[in-house]
């Protein structure tokens, strides 16, 4: 199929998905949703360049999608990571492979524990410059060059989006982000705890989540609930 | 001689390509060379703006500065049509032809202009603009000067896209940027308001709402103000505690 025919096929698939929802324009959920049922993925990522160059999840969709967007914000590496400081972008058959392994030592055993076999991760550029970045996940290979001209094109509707507002969610089912929040108010937390800046409070949260192997969203939550403190001296 | 300074010309105008130039200085560069190399006495540049409508970029001299601005304001002259139509417009005696622009040719005669020719400024198929080459005697401009005029418009042309685009990316990445930055200071101005004031996140919130809303200043510099620890914090937590209290 030509891919003008595509383009405007996926349009009219995002735009469907957001009028159910009452939404106009369409929001990232619905750009992520469209996707990850079109594409016959696992998860759908999409993400921005946050302060010194952190990965800041947007949305995250699928059974694996939370999972993998929550994974690289803890351990700082993975295929959206290396997106949204790039201009080009990453695509990997197999995250089991050793070279993958060895390209990202924390995230590929781990995503591959998940579940995650296959990942393409486009850039959102803005003219040469990656404003952030869509990931798609699967857990078995995809079909061809099929999945590569979808990526690109949900890619392009992704930048859209993000350029008419910077609303999230726009999805019940994605309650992944309704915690979100959370973390960057327990770094905040955690800042006048440590009597730091919110950069390396929110580093210490994810060292503390990394270290305990507990997922970074429970760690915030403990945090904002004050079960959890922090303390100058305190070991991660 | 020609050829050598035209020559340099292209090297000057080239230079612009190169990020950080000025476009107003590339457009009177190119206003102030067509005059040094042809045999024309004035010349202006009028630009697209983003909606399409033509506005006065730049000009050789006063003069030429003052008719372009009448030709905008009148919306009739030669430099409209020629955006207009994309081509070449011109007319070697204004006396001539008094009713094709009857208010541009009244206003030019009176700056000391006879005789006009409007160039298009354009990539590919964008229009951005035109270029307007003026003269005091009357007769066409000859087929080489008129060929010269346009190679020089369209390497300027080349840099105006290029920075064009260059400087509507740079606006968009920093935008987005800048909404997302202030989001995130957000979340984490209600962490360390909760923490410092041992209050819950909601009741953090309402306080950076209604410190923002009763000195009048924007939410996100409220929490930008709190995650810096400004001194005003201290004011903040002492204001909410004594009118919760």
């Amino acid at each position: 199929m030509a891919g003008r025919e595509r383009a405007a096929e996926i349009r009219a698939a995002i735009d469907d998905l957001a009028r159910v929802d009452g939404a106009s324009p369409p929001l990232i959920g619905h750009v992520c949703r469209t996707c990850l049922r079109l594409a016959k993925a696992a998860g759908v990522c999409a993400a921005v360049r946050g302060e010194a160059g952190l990965y800041e999840p947007l949305c995250a969709v699928g059974p694996v999608g939370g999972a993998m967007a929550e994974l690289q914000v803890t351990v700082g590496e993975g295929p959206g990571m290396e997106t949204v400081n790039g201009d080009r972008p990453v695509m990997v058959g197999d995250l089991e492979t050793a070279d993958v392994q060895r390209r990202w030592p924390l995230f590929a055993p781990a995503a591959s524990g998940l579940g995650a076999v296959t990942v393409f991760a486009f850039p959102l550029l803005v003219g040469a410059v990656a404003v952030g970045t869509l990931e798609i996940y699967w857990t078995r290979r995809p079909l061809g060059g099929a999945a590569l001209v979808d990526g690109l094109l949900f890619a392009d509707a992704a930048l859209m989006t993000l350029m008419t507002g910077l609303a999230p969610g726009g999805g019940a089912d994605d309650s992944y982000l309704d915690r979100w929040p959370q973390v960057h108010q327990a770094a905040g937390m955690v800042s006048v705890q440590l009597e730091t800046g919110p950069a390396e409070a929110y580093a210490r949260l994810r060292a503390y989540a990394y270290a305990n192997d507990q997922s970074l969203r429970e760690v915030a939550r403990r945090v904002v609930e004050k079960e959890l403190r922090f303390s100058p001296g305190m070991d991660s | 001689m020609l050829e050598r300074r035209l020559g340099e010309m292209f090297v000057e105008l080239a230079d612009t390509l190169v990020a950080g130039f000025d476009v107003i200085e590339l457009l009177h560069t190119l206003c102030e060379r067509c005059v040094e190399l042809l045999d024309v006495d004035a010349a202006a540049v009028l630009l697209a703006d983003p909606r399409g409508a033509l506005a006065f970029a730049a000009a050789s001299t006063e003069q030429a500065r003052m008719l372009e601005l009448f030709q905008v304001q009148d919306e009739e002259g030669p430099c409209l049509d020629c955006f207009r139509t994309g081509v070449q417009v011109t007319c070697g005696d204004l006396g001539l032809e008094p009713q094709r622009w009857p208010r541009f040719s009244a206003v030019a005669r009176d700056c000391g202009f006879t005789g006009v020719t409007a160039l298009p400024l354009r990539l590919r198929e964008e229009r951005l603009g035109a270029m307007n080459l003026l003269r005091g005697r009357a007769g066409d401009l000859d087929e080489e000067a008129v060929m010269v005029a346009q190679v020089l418009a369209d390497v300027a042309a080349i840099g105006l896209v290029h920075e064009r685009a260059f400087g509507r990316s740079e606006l968009i990445v920093e935008q987005l940027q800048s909404a997302l930055t202030s989001r995130i200071v957000i979340e984490q101005a209600k962490g360390v308001l909760a923490e410092r004031g041992q209050i819950s996140i909601g009741e953090a919130f309402t306080l950076m709402r209604r410190y923002a809303r009763d000195h009048n200043r924007l939410l996100s510099q409220v929490a930008r103000a709190v995650v810096e620890q400004a001194p005003e914090v201290a004011d903040m937590l002492a204001t909410g505690t004594r009118r919760d209290a």
